[in-house]
């Protein structure tokens, strides 16, 4: 037979043995007498004795648990075989980038080393224009054709005052030039 | 056929936010215009007839009204005008800054029957924003080559010097209060010595009290340039609004003021290295230095700092809106070979 006491934090002492609530355990039949007289003793009266292991229900209920937990498992495993391949698409694109990347930079290398070899044999002089040059190609060019404009009206002209011709010989006197 | 060698023409250009000014050597003149622009339809403007306005027009239709015009129909319209620079550099919101710019300046410098020699003005690098001036400065080169003319930039605070400080050998230090930066230039003996810009000048100004009284920048401005006197604690304009607005002026004036001393006083500790025995002026040009009592306003402030070096008098430029100008013109003049 089987004996079950649900409720927790009740303890008693049976055949020289200490027992701990929540408990289920198996005794013989002949000595199911003995255990009741024990546990009044013990004002433990919430119990059950049956041929049955009662424990199985909670067995089951763990198992129901357990599967959910393995649903959720297999859900898991999905998605991250879903992950799996999503970040194996993201690596694929990484190294496609990656190599379209290495592409520009030999190109940009190659540029470089192009520039350096034509440079080699320019004076400073003419490697200053060419610098002067490339920073003039980044400036758009001015597109005035079909443009038509009649600004003067807005023009206000005042006198210029002193001898900008004097100021400018003293200029050259005093830089030297 | 005639020995006689026809003579370069120099000219002077200064590149401003507000206004573009050009004095030629072979006219004794400055011309000054607007750098602002406003696009608009003809139905908007309800004429059919543009003779008596400033404007370029595109075979797309792009109507686009210039200058002073510009102003007068924006402060109609309760718009905003747009301009081809900002904050002393090309405008990167514009994509019809450079093109606008081009004949506006082919416009204002006039037909050339000889060689010329340009020389307009750059800003000194920011540094509120720190931005490059290098696309600025090849976008005019590239302007005034498109249009035939040999293009040197100068920083238009040392032109200031250049046309202000002869008496003083080209000592000076030269503060151009223009509409996108305040420049300012130590120079000694016609060397530079300390360049820089701030951002808190006449367009700053305009900003913080058109915000401060949910206005319109443009309104301020014309507000600003009608009845400003910075000689007046108490402005006496009967309209409460407009004395709200001058009232307001003058608070970020000396605003303005008080943060371009500091400003050269932390970049002269930290960047000058120089013992200067003479004692040295400071001119002022620029339009934001316009109003009647900047000058006192500017004296009074600077007053209150200790300054490191001489200063032997703080001036006004001859002419604050020419100044730039005539300096560039000198150094344009200095650099033609004899």
């Amino acid at each position: 037979m089987f004996v079950y006491i649900k409720d927790p934090g009740l303890t008693f002492i049976f055949n020289g043995k200490e027992y701990n609530s929540p408990i289920e355990f198996e005794i013989h039949k002949n000595k199911i007498d003995d255990l009741l007289i024990q546990l009044r003793k013990y004002d433990i009266d919430n119990f059950i004795i049956s041929p049955e292991k009662q424990n199985k229900k909670n067995n089951k209920k763990i198992n129901i648990k357990t599967n959910t937990v393995n649903k959720q498992r297999q859900q898991n495993v999905i998605e991250n075989n879903d992950n799996k391949q999503d970040l194996s698409k993201l690596e694929n694109l990484l190294l496609q980038f990656s190599d379209k990347l290495k592409n520009i930079e030999n190109k940009i290398d190659n540029q470089k080393i192009t520039q350096n070899i034509v440079y080699t044999n320019d004076s400073i002089e003419q490697q200053n224009k060419k610098s002067k040059n490339d920073i003039d190609t980044f400036i758009p060019e001015i597109d005035l054709s079909g443009m038509d404009s009649e600004i003067s009206n807005d023009i206000k002209i005042e006198k210029s005052e002193g001898n900008q011709e004097n100021s400018a010989d003293l200029l050259r006197k005093i830089l030297g030039e | 056929m005639s020995d006689e060698k026809i003579k370069p023409i120099a000219i002077g250009l200064d590149v401003g936010t507000m206004n573009l000014v050009a004095t030629r050597s072979d006219t004794k003149e400055s011309k000054i215009m607007r750098n602002v622009f406003l696009p608009v339809t003809k139905d908007e403007i309800g004429i059919s007839d543009l003779s008596d306005l400033s404007y370029i027009k595109n075979d797309d239709g792009d109507l686009f009204i210039i200058g002073d015009d510009a102003f007068k129909f924006s402060n109609i319209f309760g718009q905003e005008v747009r301009r081809p620079m900002k904050k002393g550099l090309i405008s990167s919101d514009e994509i019809d800054a450079i093109e606008i710019l081009t004949l506006m300046i082919k416009s204002l410098i006039g037909k050339l029957k000889a060689p010329a020699y340009c020389t307009y003005s750059i800003p000194a690098e920011s540094i509120d924003s720190k931005k490059s001036i290098t696309y600025h400065e090849k976008v005019f080169d590239r302007i005034l080559s498109s249009i035939g003319i040999n293009a040197s930039p100068l920083n238009e605070a040392m032109a200031i010097i250049f046309s202000e400080c002869q008496n003083e050998r080209f000592s000076g230090i030269g503060i151009s209060f223009g509409a996108g930066m305040c420049n300012v230039q130590i120079a000694y003996a016609g060397i530079e010595t300390l360049k820089f810009s701030t951002e808190q000048s006449g367009d700053w100004i305009d900003k913080n009290v058109a915000d401060s009284l949910n206005m319109v920048s443009n309104r301020v401005t014309n507000i600003k340039e009608k009845y400003l006197d910075l000689s007046n604690n108490i402005q006496e304009h009967k309209n409460k609004k407009i004395r709200r607005v001058l009232e307001a002026l003058q608070y970020y004036y000396t605003a303005m003021i008080n943060n371009t001393v500091k400003k050269i006083l932390k970049e002269f500790e930290d960047k000058v290295d120089l013992d200067i025995d003479e004692a040295i002026p400071i001119v002022i040009a620029g339009g934001t230095s316009k109003p009647n009592g900047f000058l006192d306003l500017f004296k009074n402030e600077i007053e209150k700092y200790d300054i490191p070096f001489e200063i032997s008098e703080i001036r006004l430029a001859n002419n604050q809106l020419t100044a730039v100008s005539n300096g560039l013109l000198i150094k344009a003049i200095s650099t033609i070979p004899k």
